[in-house]
């Protein structure tokens, strides 16, 4: 692998692994938010 | 002793991410979502100055650009270590939620950004010293802070009541940066690989300039903006953890007083139906057979 090859591997490491987090973060919260009474998640 | 979390606890965001009956549909508000839009262009534009604009280095050629991603990680690595042992302090100081949740919060974040850390280190290692790994002073160090990061989260996880859980994870959460120290001093107590440290080396001077001074800028803003971003919904979602956790328990103390009370009356209409039986030897009335 050239010098390019390990850049761009980095690169879409960091985008990726920064991406599915925030998937993951932003899907568990909708799955949660329906379960809390709403006057419980007014986010003030 | 302040054990629930006030309305003035919450993080500040704004009304925008709201169903129609203006409840927010998730853990998104118009302020993250203002962010979040700042992160993304940010990103790009990380993209055109550090793959694109900014010069080879001499020495390292093409793979400085990794470090556009590797430093800020790192530093925001140290940040999120740094918030959690404060949020742990005052945790075990004041007692208060909403520093344990944002200890938590910033933790797992924190957890995220030491493994970026880790691994972009390894693919700039490999071309540059030979090895993806080797076990010099700075690159163990990390690697410890990266299995404590991870034995705080999994602290969190080990089922106790929300106070017991809390004070163990806020004691893990004490140690993060005296870590923090060593990772960050270890190039200067130890011969290490590792190259010593390139920026604010003396002080406010640093050994590269224009271009790729200003690429690593940017990295570090729009990293922080990330982090920001990730901060804010990771803690709202813990919040919504605590409320279920909370809700399930009254719930299951009130069907257990509901199931109690059920019992009682129960027992009461058959005592009143069925009244107890008389000694041998008396009448119904209780009176002394002749």
């Amino acid at each position: 692998m050239n010098q390019w090859g390990y850049v761009i591997a980095c690169w879409v490491i960091v985008i990726g692994v920064l991406g599915v987090y925030a998937a993951i973060i932003i899907g568990r919260g909708r799955a949660l938010s329906r379960q809390v009474p709403p006057e419980d998640r007014r986010w003030m | 002793m302040t054990t629930h979390l006030t309305q003035s606890e919450l993080p500040p965001g704004a009304a925008g991410g709201r169903s129609g009956d203006g409840v927010p549909t998730g853990t998104g508000s118009r302020g993250t979502r203002i962010l979040g839009l700042v992160a993304l262009l940010g990103l790009v534009f990380l993209g055109l100055i550090g793959l694109w604009a900014s010069p080879e280095d001499r020495i390292q050629g093409n793979l400085v650009r990794i470090l556009y991603v590797h430093v800020p990680s790192a530093m925001l690595a140290y940040l999120a270590c740094f918030i959690t042992t404060v949020g742990s302090a005052v945790y075990l100081w004041k007692k208060s939620r909403w520093w344990d949740l944002v200890a938590y919060a910033s933790a797992e974040i924190g957890a995220v950004f030491t493994g970026i850390t880790l691994v972009t280190g390894m693919l700039w290692g490999r071309p540059t010293w030979g090895v993806y790994w080797v076990w010099d002073a700075r690159l163990t160090s990390t690697a410890m802070l990266f299995l404590l990061l991870l034995g705080y989260l999994a602290v969190r996880r080990i089922p106790a009541a929300a106070p017991v859980r809390s004070k163990r994870s806020a004691i893990v959460g004490l140690l993060l940066v005296p870590n923090v120290i060593i990772v960050r001093q270890s190039v200067e107590w130890w011969r290490t690989l590792h190259q010593e440290a390139t920026l604010f080396a003396n002080g406010l001077e640093s050994e590269i300039h224009g271009l790729m001074l200003f690429a690593w800028f940017v990295g570090v803003v729009v990293f922080g903006v990330i982090f920001a971003w990730l901060l804010i919904h990771r803690f709202r979602l813990a919040w919504l953890q605590e409320q279920i956790e909370e809700h399930g328990l009254e719930r299951a103390i009130a069907d257990r007083r509901a199931e109690a009370d059920a019992e009682a009356e129960i027992s009461g209409a058959a005592e009143a139906a069925d009244p107890s039986p008389t000694e041998p030897g008396t009448d119904s009335n209780g009176e002394a057979a002749r």
